[in-house]
């Protein structure tokens, strides 16, 4: 399978080309804002409308798109909207021309956050995004993408990840009830890439112990998720 | 009232300065200097700065920017630049914000193709043109703000502009189904300026601006019962038979 991996150089784009470059039935192709240190197919790239973006698509069978603006916290209100609008516009509609068989957009659970805690909140629930940036673009990128895969383009499964953590980085902190390990994110996105799933699919995903937040039973039904870290060992 | 108008040299945005001429002090603004009797600015509605230095002690904003075609400007306009002027009016303490956009925000190809009363209600399917999809996005920005703020945003969608009587060769020839002329749809924009807020069901309301047109593919009936709306101009030449006159 011919695989476009955007923001390779996250944490998580990391974590994802370490899982899925050991399996030889995958070609990878990377993209990021910045450049990247690597022996694979990287392409440095903005998104931009244009001839750039068309060849980063071109023979791939399934993208990966995790649209953040890959400034960490000094993201402006414009760059997180330009970069989960815009530009995952524009990747979209060379996908969509270049006949991508399935997308995996990358979202937030954050867009649940203001439902009450004690609310059974899962997939069929309506996202309530507030208007901070780093959770409302999300959710405009996914307005976006349903707009493709309504038309056919191509098949859509959006992935809402918990807070991204490494297990051992969290050690002693106060419990997050959204966290997720980046190497179990790792793990469901590939699961994702020939999963058995519906033209549009909708799947959250984050760490399972008593405290957590959001259900994955959805995601363990489709993607056989079963998230390794509950972190009730390493957090307070 | 204040009101500052963004993209008032655009294609709508005049005629909305005609009809609030003398109920209200306007401000009107666009990206290049406006020959106007009105306090003016030049404001680029991308640059956060800019749109909030012209929101300052104004009342209302009426949004009438767009920009259709370029794949980098669209965005900054449609998308970023409704989100910099909705923000700015929550940030200024505003209560009512007035956006405008086409009809196909709300009901894309996937209704329009197929389906006739199509009303505001339908859930937002603009499709993946990008005039279509980038002002749609900024709807759903005014959507979530009036849910998540105290301000009262309400939509005004339009399609076709056409002028009250047809030349004669276009007589009977039929219209769009989603039509208004220019008069007509600034004074929709001044019934919402001054329609009382507490009778609007909720914070975000969308309306179809259109004249009363026979074709039963969208209607105006929510724009009359709330707004008051009560288009002057049937555009009837437009679809009855030449010869009916």
């Amino acid at each position: 399978m011919d695989i476009l991996i955007t923001g390779a150089a996250s944490a998580l784009g990391s974590a994802l080309v370490k899982r899925l470059s050991a399996c030889p039935a995958h070609r990878l192709r990377l993209t990021d804002r910045i450049a990247l240190d690597s022996r694979l197919d990287f392409r440095q790239s903005g998104l931009d409308h244009g001839e750039n973006t068309r060849d980063l698509v071109k023979g791939v069978d399934t993208v990966v798109h995790n649209p953040l603006p890959g400034k960490g916290a000094a993201a402006s209100p414009a760059d997180w909207i330009d970069a989960c609008t815009r530009c995952t516009y524009n990747l979209f509609t060379a996908a969509a021309e270049a006949g991508v068989r399935r997308v995996i957009y990358l979202s937030s659970l954050d867009l649940f956050l203001p439902y009450d805690e004690d609310m059974v909140v899962n997939e069929r629930w309506r996202p309530r995004p507030t208007t901070e940036p780093a959770v409302m673009a999300p959710y405009l990128g996914e307005f976006i993408a349903e707009e493709f895969c309504l038309e056919g383009g191509f098949d859509l499964v959006c992935l809402r990840l918990g807070h991204l953590v490494e297990h051992r980085e969290v050690e002693g902190q106060p419990y997050d009830p959204l966290w997720l390990d980046v190497g179990d994110a790792a793990g469901a996105i590939a699961a994702a890439l020939d999963a058995d799933l519906p033209h549009f699919a909708v799947l959250h995903l984050q760490s399972v112990s008593a405290r957590s937040r959001f259900s994955v039973e959805q995601a363990r039904q489709a993607l056989g998720f079963e998230p390794a870290v509950d972190f009730s060992e390493v957090a307070k | 009232m204040k009101v500052l108008i963004l993209g008032g040299d655009g294609m709508l945005g005049p005629w909305v300065v005609e009809a609030l001429e003398g109920h209200c002090d306007l401000r009107v603004t666009d990206v290049s200097a406006i020959d106007t009797p009105h306090e003016s600015m030049v404001v680029d509605v991308a640059d956060f700065d800019q749109v909030m230095a012209a929101a300052e002690g104004m009342d209302a904003i009426v949004n009438c920017s767009v920009l259709r075609s370029d794949g980098k400007i669209a965005f900054d306009v449609n998308t970023l630049g409704t989100y910099n002027a909705v923000r700015a009016a929550v940030e200024h303490g505003m209560s009512r914000f007035i956006n405008t956009g086409p009809h196909f925000t709300v009901a894309g190809s996937v209704y329009y193709d197929f389906d006739y009363g199509i009303s505001e209600e339908v859930p937002a399917h603009p499709g993946t043109g990008l005039y279509a999809l980038t002002k749609a996005t900024g709807q759903e920005v005014c959507r979530l703000f009036s849910e998540n703020h105290p301000i009262h945003i309400l939509c005004l969608l339009f399609l076709n502009f056409k002028p009250p009587a047809p030349e004669p060769e276009a007589e009977g020839l039929d219209l769009n189904s989603f039509s208004v002329t220019f008069r007509d749809a600034g004074e929709a924009v001044r019934l919402a300026l001054e329609v009382d807020l507490a009778t609007l069901p909720s914070r975000n309301e969308v309306f179809f601006i259109t004249t009363d047109l026979p074709h039963g593919k969208f209607s105006n009936t929510k724009a009359q019962r709330l707004l008051g709306f009560e288009p002057r101009d049937k555009l009837e030449k437009y679809w009855r038979r030449k010869r009916a006159f």
